[in-house]
């Protein structure tokens, strides 16, 4: 070969590696094109959110009506048309109707191969409806009633809800959900036919949520999805444990409770042989949740209402889910950022609501509410 | 008129070629990821079609840096108009342009990515438009850069 034909050869193999310099960033643009639509839709949509200075004008509201009036100039407004319900339970129900939505809207936006690791965070509708309809049945509701209230926006579908609605008591709901990932409920039928007290299934049921759920997203590698919901089972654990702590319940009598999964269970369950809330807290030092319960204690003490620490956990996970937003600008972290600061408008509109309702004032509704 | 294809002429078209084509490929990637951006935010509420039509353009400049640099070249070198002897060292150095221009070209993925990241923070707040298009602006100076060194480039050789 001359040197000519040397040359040609390299000027070649040169560009070649030019076009492979190219594959790394067509990788990262493949990573993040998936995402863009949603997490731009996702981002106008944090713009509606009733948050900082709108949830300000909620919360300095002078009655119920003037929390309708607000809602009617929001995204709420074309649920409060028809409503047959009045008071904050109307409130309630245009809250509820609206976040079944989101939840079936965002669900859509995910792209199809983490559609079905996502559609975990949806299945609290199932939780939700399940109660309803147990509730329902147990009172004896017609069915019509129950339907009424039914939102399906999980993995159980309208069909197989209103056919439990149908049903003539909790045992045949509970048989009905068989073939669901909720058929583990039947082993806590016993204990609510002995005390036909609804709280043992609706107890069972949250567990049977939360470890189902927990399963599926540990087999995933979606870690923002993972995080969020470690930190929502990690917080429901700790909720249980204060309560029953501040009750002085043992620990036997609530283990059937506590959901198997999180981060901090076992920390958590050590640091319930302390002998009161605040030093259960101290206990918790190491944990990501030490930080933000502790500055609860003082208000605890004070007041001797878990409230301060409830909400003190409330925040931490709607801040936690906001962080994720923003360390993955790109990717499902968006989205479950999104739902979380959802849920808590969802629950900060509610407090509203009802503490209107009820006539509390301005200072004493702030108090429940959960600003960021 | 005929061009009289000589090594250095080939050279230099394939300067041109890379210019403009890795270029394109970087701008028609960043131009989309903005794009797609754009359209999630028009979809919750269509008045933000301004300010995503804008932060979409920016990607698009790296294409026109592209064209640019590929016209030079070929101007330099007669294949657009009369014919100039082009050495295959004068060749080897206008293709070294081409790879300047086409190279710096590839920024607009990253601005796309930043464009759509700016046009979802104004969808969300829309004060920080202005901030959004600064720093997707950013990506710009290198893509200004590899043209610059290409013009010098050729400046250099005489060509133009």
């Amino acid at each position: 070969m001359d040197l000519m034909g040397i040359m040609y050869l390299e000027i070649i193999a040169g560009i070649a590696a030019l076009f492979l310099l190219l594959i790394p960033l067509v990788r990262v643009a493949r990573d993040i094109i998936p995402y863009v639509f949603s997490t731009a839709r996702i981002r106008a949509k944090e713009s509606k959110l009733i948050q900082g200075d709108k949830l300000e004008d909620l919360i300095t509201a002078d009655s119920l009506t003037e929390v309708f009036s607000y809602l009617e100039t929001t995204e709420y407004a074309r649920y409060m048309q028809d409503l047959m319900l009045t008071g904050s339970e109307a409130v309630e129900r245009t809250l509820l109707s609206q976040m079944a939505d989101t939840y079936v809207e965002v669900a859509a936006m995910v792209p199809k191969n983490v559609q079905s690791t996502f559609a975990v965070l949806a299945q609290v509708w199932d939780v939700r409806n399940i109660k309803t309809v147990l509730r329902g049945v147990q009172e004896g509701i017609p069915s019509d009633d129950i339907r009424a209230h039914l939102l399906p926006a999980g993995e159980l579908d309208q069909k197989k809800l209103y056919d439990m609605a149908e049903l003539n008591t909790v045992a045949d709901v509970v048989s009905a959900l068989e073939d669901t990932r909720y058929a583990a409920l039947v082993e806590a039928l016993p204990r609510y036919e002995e005390a036909k007290n609804m709280l043992h299934l609706e107890t069972a049921l949250d567990r049977v949520h939360w470890e189902s759920t927990w399963a599926t997203v540990e087999q995933t590698d979606v870690l923002p999805l993972k995080k969020y919901l470690a930190i929502c089972v990690d917080t429901t654990n700790l909720k249980t444990l204060f309560r029953a702590k501040k009750e002085e319940l043992a620990l036997d009598s609530i283990r059937s409770s506590l959901i198997f999964g999180g981060t901090v269970l076992k920390t958590a369950m050590k640091a319930f042989e302390e002998v009161d809330v605040s030093s259960m807290v101290l206990a918790l030092e190491g944990t990501e949740y030490y930080s933000a319960l502790s500055n609860a204690v003082p208000v605890y003490e004070q007041t001797e209402s878990l409230i301060a620490v409830e909400n003190a956990l409330d925040r931490y996970m709607i801040i936690a889910g906001r962080d994720i937003s923003i360390k993955q600008p790109f990717g499902i972290g968006p989205l479950v950022g999104f739902i979380a600061q959802k849920e808590a408008e969802l629950r900060n509109v509610r407090a509203i609501a009802r503490g209107k309702e009820a006539g509390l004032s301005v200072d004493e509704v702030r108090n429940v509410v959960i600003s960021i | 008129m005929v061009v009289e294809i000589t090594m250095g002429v080939s050279l230099a078209a394939l300067g041109a070629g890379i210019a403009m084509g890795l270029a394109a490929i970087g701008s028609g990637i960043g131009v989309g990821i903005a794009g797609a951006a754009g359209a999630g935010a028009i979809a919750e509420d269509p008045d933000k079609f301004g300010p995503s039509l804008v932060l979409q353009a920016l990607p698009q400049t790296q294409g026109i840096y592209g064209f640019l640099g590929a016209i030079l070249i070929m101007i330099g070198t007669g294949i657009l108009g009369d014919v100039v002897a082009v050495p295959v060292e004068v060749g080897i150095v206008l293709l070294g342009a081409g790879i300047s221009v086409g190279l710096g070209g590839i920024t607009a993925i990253g601005q796309g990515i930043t464009a759509a990241s700016a046009i979802g923070a104004a969808a969300k707040t829309p004060e920080t438009f202005g901030k959004g298009m600064v720093l997707s602006v950013m990506s710009e100076t290198f893509a200004v850069f590899g043209l610059l060194v290409a013009i010098l480039l050729l400046v250099g050789t005489g060509l133009i």
